[in-house]
Formats: C-alpha cells, sequence, structure tokens
C-alpha cells in the first residue's frame, strides 16, 4: 500500500511506475488501494468524489464499448500515463500543503472548549423513561455514524437493562 | 478555499524545503485516513468470532460476536455473557433481540437502508474536519499486531477516539472514547478473536429458535418509521453535525402516539432527538443527565418533551436541545 501512496505521490522512478502498475493490474486489492487514495485525495481537496461504484460502472461502460483490434503504441501510451501521473501529484502536492496551511489555523481545542464546563459530579443519573430513547438511539445514530466493529456493540448492552422491569 | 490558496501562495514564497517537510506530514494523515477506510470495510466484510469486553462508566460487560459474510450477506449473532441474558441476531437490516427471561423477541426491520461497504465520501469529509486524524504505533491486541489511530477533536464539542486496527485485514481490535482531559469514557476490546474461517449458517441461528413460536412477538419497532419532517428544527446546531434521519415512530407497548427521533451525526459521535407531546402532564426532570458514556438534556418546549442524547459532551446535547424550536416560531 505504501508503494501505491508512492505511486500516486511521483515519487517511483519510470521502471518501478511500470512494475507498480503491472502488480495493480493483477491484485484487486492494490487496485481498490489506488482508488482509495484518490477518494482520500479528493476529499481532502473538498472536490466531489466519483462515488460508490464508478469503478465499477467504468468497467461495465469499458466492457461494453466495441474491441478495436490495432497494434499498440506502447512507449508512447506509457510515457503519456506516466507524464499524466507525475503532473497530477504535482498538484496532489500544492493542494495538499493548501490544506495543511488551513488546519494550522488556531482552531484548537481552546476556542470552544475552553468555554465548555466541566461535568460535575452532580448530574443525574438517568430515569427509566430513558430506556426506551436509549434503545432507540443505539438502533439507529450507532449505524449513522462510521461503522466499526458492529454497530450494535453499544446496543447489546443497552438491552440488557431492558427487560422485565420496563415491561 | 480562496482564502486557503492565498495562504499557500504566500508560503510558496518561504521555500520549497518548508513544503516539502510539511508535505511529508500530510502523507501521514492521508495514510490514516486510508485506515479508517479499511477498517470501515473490514467490521462488514469479514467473517470473524470473538469474546470482546465493553466498558462505560463503572461497568464491564463481556459478550461474544460471531460474524459471517456470505455472497455479500451479512450475518452476526450478539450474546450477552454476563448479566440477563440477551441474545441479538440480525441478518443485514433485520434485527431479532431476544429477552429468554420474559420469553420475548422483538423484531426490528430498519427503515433506512445503511450498509456501507466502506466509509461514505461525505462522513470521511466530516471526520476529517472536525477531528485531527493520525496514525499511533503499532500494539498488540488481543494477541494480534494492531495499528493505533488516534482521532483528535478539534474542539470541545466531540470526544476523542484511538482505534486499534488489526494489521492485515484492518478489522477493529480495540476503540477507545476519550474526554477533554483524556481520561477514557468508554472502551470497546476483543480479548479473544478469531477471523476468518468457515463459519456455518447454523453459528448465527438463535440459540432460542426451537422455543420461540410460544414466546412474545414485538413488532413495535420502527417498521412503521419513516423518513419525514418532523417540524422541529435546530436554529443552533453545533458545528460539523448533520442530520442523518429524520423519523416518526410508534412508541414501545404500542399506543396511536407517536414519537419523533431526529438523528444528527459528525462521522463518529451521534446524538438522537426525540420529541413526544407529555399529553399525561408528567412530572418531567429537566435539566441535564447521564448514563454511561451517554450525556442527556430534557426540556419541556410548551407541552412536548424534548429529549436530547448522544455520545457527546454534556455542552453539545444542552445546545442541541435549547435550540429546538417548532419551525416558524
Amino acid at each position: 500500500m505504501e508503494r501505491i501512496s508512492a505511486l500516486m505521490d511521483g515519487e517511483l522512478d519510470d521502471d518501478e511506475a511500470v512494475q507498480e502498475f503491472k502488480r495493480c493490474g493483477g491484485d484487486a486489492t492494490l487496485v481498490e488501494g489506488w482508488a482509495t487514495y484518490h477518494l482520500i485525495g479528493d476529499v481532502l481537496r473538498k472536490e466531489a468524489p466519483l462515488g460508490a461504484g464508478f469503478n465499477e460502472r467504468l468497467r461495465e461502460a469499458l466492457a461494453a464499448e466495441p474491441t478495436v483490434l490495432a497494434p499498440r503504441p506502447r512507449t508512447f501510451q506509457r510515457r503519456a500515463r506516466l507524464f499524466a501521473l507525475s503532473a497530477a501529484a504535482s498538484v496532489a502536492g500544492v493542494l495538499a500543503v493548501g490544506w495543511l496551511a488551513y488546519f494550522n489555523q488556531p482552531i484548537g481545542p481552546d476556542s470552544t472548549g475552553g468555554t465548555m464546563a466541566g461535568k460535575g459530579p452532580t448530574v443525574a443519573e438517568a430515569d427509566a423513561s430513558m430506556n426506551e430513547y436509549l434503545v432507540a438511539h443505539h438502533e439507529y445514530a450507532d449505524t449513522a455514524s462510521m461503522p466499526s466493529v458492529t454497530p450494535y456493540v453499544r446496543y447489546v448492552n443497552e438491552i440488557r437493562r431492558e427487560g422485565a422491569m420496563s415491561r | 478555499m480562496k482564502a486557503v490558496c492565498l495562504r499557500w501562495a504566500g508560503g510558496l514564497a518561504v521555500g520549497t524545503a518548508l513544503a516539502a517537510s510539511t508535505y511529508a506530514d500530510q502523507l501521514q494523515d492521508t495514510d490514516a485516513l486510508a485506515w479508517l477506510q479499511k477498517i470501515a470495510g473490514a467490521a462488514r466484510q469479514l467473517s470473524y468470532e470473538g469474546t470482546f469486553v465493553y466498558q462505560h462508566g463503572d461497568m464491564v460487560e463481556t459478550s461474544k460476536i460471531i460474524h459471517m459474510v456470505d455472497g455479500g450477506s451479512e450475518y452476526e449473532k450478539l450474546s450477552t455473557l454476563d448479566g440477563p441474558p440477551r441474545e441479538v441476531i440480525r441478518n443485514n437490516e433485520e434485527v431479532l433481540s431476544y429477552y429468554p427471561e420474559i420469553k420475548t423477541v422483538r423484531a426490528e426491520k430498519r427503515a433506512g437502508k445503511r450498509t456501507f461497504p466502506a466509509l461514505p465520501p461525505e462522513l470521511l469529509t466530516n471526520i476529517t474536519e472536525h477531528y485531527d486524524v493520525r496514525r499511533g504505533d503499532v500494539e498488540r491486541v488481543a494477541g494480534f499486531d494492531a495499528q493505533a489511530l488516534v482521532l483528535e477533536p478539534r474542539d470541545g464539542l466531540r470526544y476523542g477516539h484511538k482505534f486499534w486496527a488489526e494489521i492485515g485485514s484492518g478489522l477493529l481490535l480495540k476503540a477507545r472514547m476519550f474526554g477533554e482531559r483524556h481520561q477514557v469514557i468508554e472502551q470497546f476490546a476483543f480479548t479473544q478473536l478469531k477471523i476468518g474461517g468457515k463459519i456455518s449458517l447454523d453459528e448465527v441461528r438463535s440459540s432460542y429458535q426451537g422455543e420461540q413460536d410460544k414466546w412474545k412477538h414485538d413488532r413495535f419497532a420502527s417498521n412503521d418509521a419513516k423518513d419525514s419532517d418532523s417540524g422541529w428544527v435546530i436554529k443552533n446546531q453545533p458545528p460539523g453535525f448533520r442530520k442523518v434521519y429524520e423519523m416518526r415512530r410508534s412508541k414501545q407497548g404500542g399506543g396511536a402516539q407517536l414519537l419523533t427521533h431526529i438523528v444528527l451525526t459528525d462521522g463518529l459521535a451521534a446524538v438522537s432527538v426525540f420529541i413526544e407531546p407529555n399529553s399525561l402532564k408528567q412530572k418531567v426532570n429537566e435539566g441535564p443527565a447521564q448514563h454511561g458514556a451517554i450525556n442527556i438534556y430534557t426540556r419541556l418546549v410548551g407541552e412536548q418533551r424534548v429529549t436530547v442524547l448522544g455520545e457527546t459532551p454534556a455542552a453539545t446535547v444542552a445546545q442541541i436541545a435549547n435550540s429546538l424550536a417548532p419551525r416558524g416560531r
């Protein structure tokens, strides 16, 4: 995966890049890695990403294209590909630095966190009327966020408390 | 973005050496984000079985999970190993919760389809805007080498997170949520785990399958929950949180009364808003409360009882609760 990153950033020389392309072609996880890094790049640059399933749609569209049987000018293709890559990498570099400059602005925890009241020991423990809300929250809310191991880790622990007494 | 470019143009004059070093730092972030993607995908795409502990407040609870993926379908069996026996059987969006001591099974088919093959781009954007994401060390968890990831919040409206992902597959082995003083608020960790291998359908079926026909079937849930406009607005929404669900659902135990449920997320932390008429004129405990890792804030708005809760600092739920109002008023 590190080499995919290096390839994207134009850090590999011509021979290494060609090697990496060959490796990519035969390995689904590397292809996926390539897509992931590009997606992350898009997100960092706040560009509209291509969206889920783009690769599949592209592949289907290409498969539907008629095949043209003609000799391939290989060297030219490779050069063009490498040129396009290094150009893309330079742009990515520029944007990455811009992104950093943006986030180095003082928006740290102190700006809003400082005003937050510390959680005192006097906060009440939720009463039984909250049970239904808590269960509903875990059913929906946990799947709305980043999926972790399973969205139901909190849920299964919440429903332990639910049972005879709340019914 | 224009301001960003201007800042960058100014920085160009300083020299390319500086740019090169910050670029290297940036690459670290890119790798950390790739890890987040990997974690999100692994949870859904891998078959595994193991035992985990979940700790929040002063509670420590142990459960067992069997997760099986077969031809794009997800099957999962979660069972508690301590306290009252509970079992959660999930097949994609369909969830069955078993309460053996009261012979009740609760069926729920979730309204919104939310199976992410990976982290959706908008969630990733949300996360990077409100958390500083970086890679930590490689550490050992449940006998596996794990890549640590640290997500530090950029403001006081959300908690920090640390994830440990199995280095080969990306499966989340341990996760910790921490507060503003870096105190642990909630923790999940596998103590024993097997990734991959053959899991049969029988292993993800309920242990109560034979007897469940005689049990009470509670089909309340959100079968009837639909995306709808509740007519309520959050006038002072905390930055980064956006609405992902807005629905009306029936109450537990039936009845004609409907409950409004709105869900907001910043990509990592979720907040639920519940609104229901206080028709019985019950006494409502207004103000803050808490439950484990969850902060709660309750308020009466006219005849409506408004409750906001989520895995966030108290300030976040209070801000939402205090700025909820019927539209146009």
